[in-house]
């Protein structure tokens, strides 16, 4: 059956594949060139401090400039290629069935619809979740080639580009784009609202972070108003501490100091101390796991409706 | 039957309508049941439902009213079971442009238990259709006896062929009908093929049913259909003894009128001695020319009588339309 599969959904199977594949090569050749000039962690605090290289440091500027431009390329895909090949897969899986009529010929030898949609949908998940497995993995070596002086797991840098999140999106994304193919039976509808549910999906998804993981309002030590954050964590949001600790938002705070005040550096000498609200790094697993739930949860609901919308709908 | 009750006919339907949701009434109260072991020709003209009759029995369509039953499975509440019975070849060839001829029997094999792979494949070797060939080198004839070759690899003991004959040329039909032929021989199958080609129908069958304006227009046997029916040429008055059932212009444009035996009459009559026997081609465009006249009737009717929402008269119109 995989063997039918595979030549029924060959282009897409081997585009998504060599998509997937080739950014994760790629992320391993940059992490491996990054890794071959790694400049000394007292060279980079160095530079950091001085903008230049230190004594005995030379290999700062190229290893910087290897960054950006070859590390700095792959992220963009990192965020694309698993919505992409999720979408490109799950969307024909079944609309080209009904589309190309071929579902009257499947559906009326096959006793059990279930079993023929989970005799297409599980290999193809499980070959996605594989790929996206893999270039999971090559990102997180690739976030520890970036940033050398802190250990990937203990950073929410490039958070959702590596590790669980990549593989439960794209997951998410081939999900939802099944159902949107069984529901519509035609690929090129399917395909691109799956697109659109996608971008939807992700503008949403983003915006729940972090899911619920415990966060904390902070202030810089000096109470002014640019502020540093703890390294490796995340600012989640920002407003201002009133004299009695409460939160503002921007527009309360506006609103509470008296009119002319516009530059918020003012406002602190009316006792709003600028504020923001940050989660830690040591809570990644915790928000990845927490994502990664919600998501396959999603795509589990996807599923299920895909199943029942099999089971009901005509074969064309 | 041991405990003497009647056989379970193969196909049953009972008050059949089927309303798509455009408001298209594609069947309307249809009553039907095909026996066991018989071959029955569905004839009838494009949107008289004849598809959608199919799709019922495969679970494809579900009937607005009324039911189905494919050997006292109901196809929609109990699937498994009704296709477990059932060999379908649907209207257009629905095979993958991308799988060989042979990758199509080992997907029926791998989707249907206890499919005969073997003889599927002697079936089509038989008509010299290679089975290494993609659908694409195929042509519309051999697509369809692919399609064949898959519903009797099945073993199913009820064969539904939706037009498979409609776009093949005659020596495809020839070769088609042979090995359909020599399949139901084999193993006593059950056969409702829809067609419309009468001749066909003829070839094979031992039951004619017309469908039209989704409704059962005629039923009857092949053999005795021709006893019971007339047709007269030209203009002419109605022969006593018998009854008009249709006019229609023959290929040269001459009226023809379809008669009939009343039932329960006798064989002889003066009428009969007048009107030639019919063919079956004329029972069956006959048949037609009266369910349209029906229809443009109940439409009459319905323009003057359906307005009055409420009414019996109206709801009786509507529910006829």
């Amino acid at each position: 059956m995989v063997w039918l599969l595979w030549k029924q959904y060959r282009f897409e199977l081997a585009s998504v594949a060599l998509a997937i594949g080739a950014l994760t090569v790629a992320a391993v050749w940059i992490t491996l060139r990054l890794d071959e000039i790694r400049p000394l962690p007292e060279c980079l605090e160095y530079w950091m401090e001085n903008g230049g290289n230190g004594p005995g440091c030379e290999d700062v500027r190229p290893w910087l400039g290897r960054l950006e431009e070859e590390a700095g390329q792959i992220t963009g895909l990192l965020l694309f290629i698993p919505m992409i090949g999720g979408i490109l897969l799950g969307s024909v899986l079944v609309s080209r069935e009904i589309e190309h009529r071929t579902a009257q010929l499947s559906w009326s030898l096959s006793a059990s619809r279930r079993r023929w949609l989970a005799e297409r949908v599980l290999p193809v998940a499980a070959l996605l979740a594989v790929l996206l497995g893999a270039l999971s993995i090559a990102a997180e070596l690739l976030q520890g080639a970036r940033d050398p002086s802190v250990d990937p797991r203990a950073t929410l840098e490039g958070y959702g580009l590596r590790g669980l999140p990549l593989v439960s999106r794209g997951l998410a994304v081939f999900s939802g784009a099944v159902l949107l193919g069984a529901l519509f039976g035609r690929q090129l509808p399917a395909l691109i609202l799956a697109l659109a549910v996608s971008v939807a999906g992700a503008w949403a998804i983003l915006g729940a972070f972090p899911y619920g993981a415990p966060t904390e309002w902070t202030a810089s030590d000096g109470g002014g108003y640019l502020m540093e954050i703890p390294e490796g964590s995340r600012a989640v949001g920002y407003g201002f501490r009133s004299e009695d600790g409460t939160i503002l938002t921007w527009d309360e705070a506006y609103a509470a100091v008296p009119t002319g005040l516009s530059d918020p550096e003012q406002w602190i000498y009316r006792n709003l101390t600028p504020v923001q609200e940050i989660v830690r790094a040591e809570h990644l697993l915790q928000i990845e796991l927490r994502e990664t739930s919600i998501l396959l949860a999603g795509a589990g609901l996807a599923l299920l409706g895909t199943f029942l919308v099999v089971d009901r709908r005509r074969p064309y | 039957m041991v405990d003497g009750s009647a056989p379970v006919p193969a196909l049953e339907a009972g008050g059949l309508s089927k309303r798509y949701r455009r408001g298209v009434l594609a069947l309307q109260a249809v009553d039907l049941t095909v026996a066991a072991g018989s071959i029955t020709g569905l004839v009838g003209p494009n949107a008289a439902g004849k598809s959608t009759l199919m799709k019922t029995f495969v679970g494809f369509e579900r009937p607005t009213a009324g039911e189905v039953r494919v050997h006292g499975v109901d196809p929609w509440r109990d699937r498994a079971g009704a296709l477990d019975r059932l060999g379908y070849v649907p209207q257009s060839p629905s095979l993958y442009r991308s799988l060989t001829v042979r990758e199509h029997l080992d997907l029926a094999a791998h989707v249907r238990p206890g499919f005969d792979h073997v003889s599927a494949g002697e079936h089509l070797s038989d008509i010299d259709i290679p089975l290494h060939s993609r659908p694409s080198s195929l042509s519309g004839g051999q697509q369809a006896q692919v399609m064949l070759a898959i519903a009797l690899g099945t073993g199913a003991d009820v064969l539904l062929l939706d037009e498979p004959l409609a776009s093949l040329d005659p020596l495809a039909r020839t070769e088609f009908l042979a090995l359909l032929r020599s399949a139901i021989r084999e193993r006593r199958a059950t056969v409702l093929l829809t067609s419309h080609i009468v001749t066909d129908i003829e070839q094979i069958c031992d039951r004619l049913i017309v469908l039209g304006i989704g409704r059962i227009l005629f039923d009857d046997a092949l053999a005795t259909a021709p006893a019971v029916h007339r047709a007269l040429a030209g203009y002419q008055t109605v022969p006593d003894g018998l009854v008009e059932v249709g006019r229609f212009p023959d290929d040269s444009g001459e009226p023809i009128i379809l008669l009939r035996t009343p039932e329960g009459s006798g064989t002889a009559s003066s009428g009969e001695q007048v009107a030639r026997p019919a063919t079956l081609d004329e029972i069956v465009k006959g048949y037609l020319v009266a369910g349209r006249r029906l229809h443009r009737a109940a439409a009459t009717c319905c323009a003057r009588w359906c307005g009055s929402s409420g009414s019996s008269t109206a709801s009786s119109w509507r529910a006829w339309l």
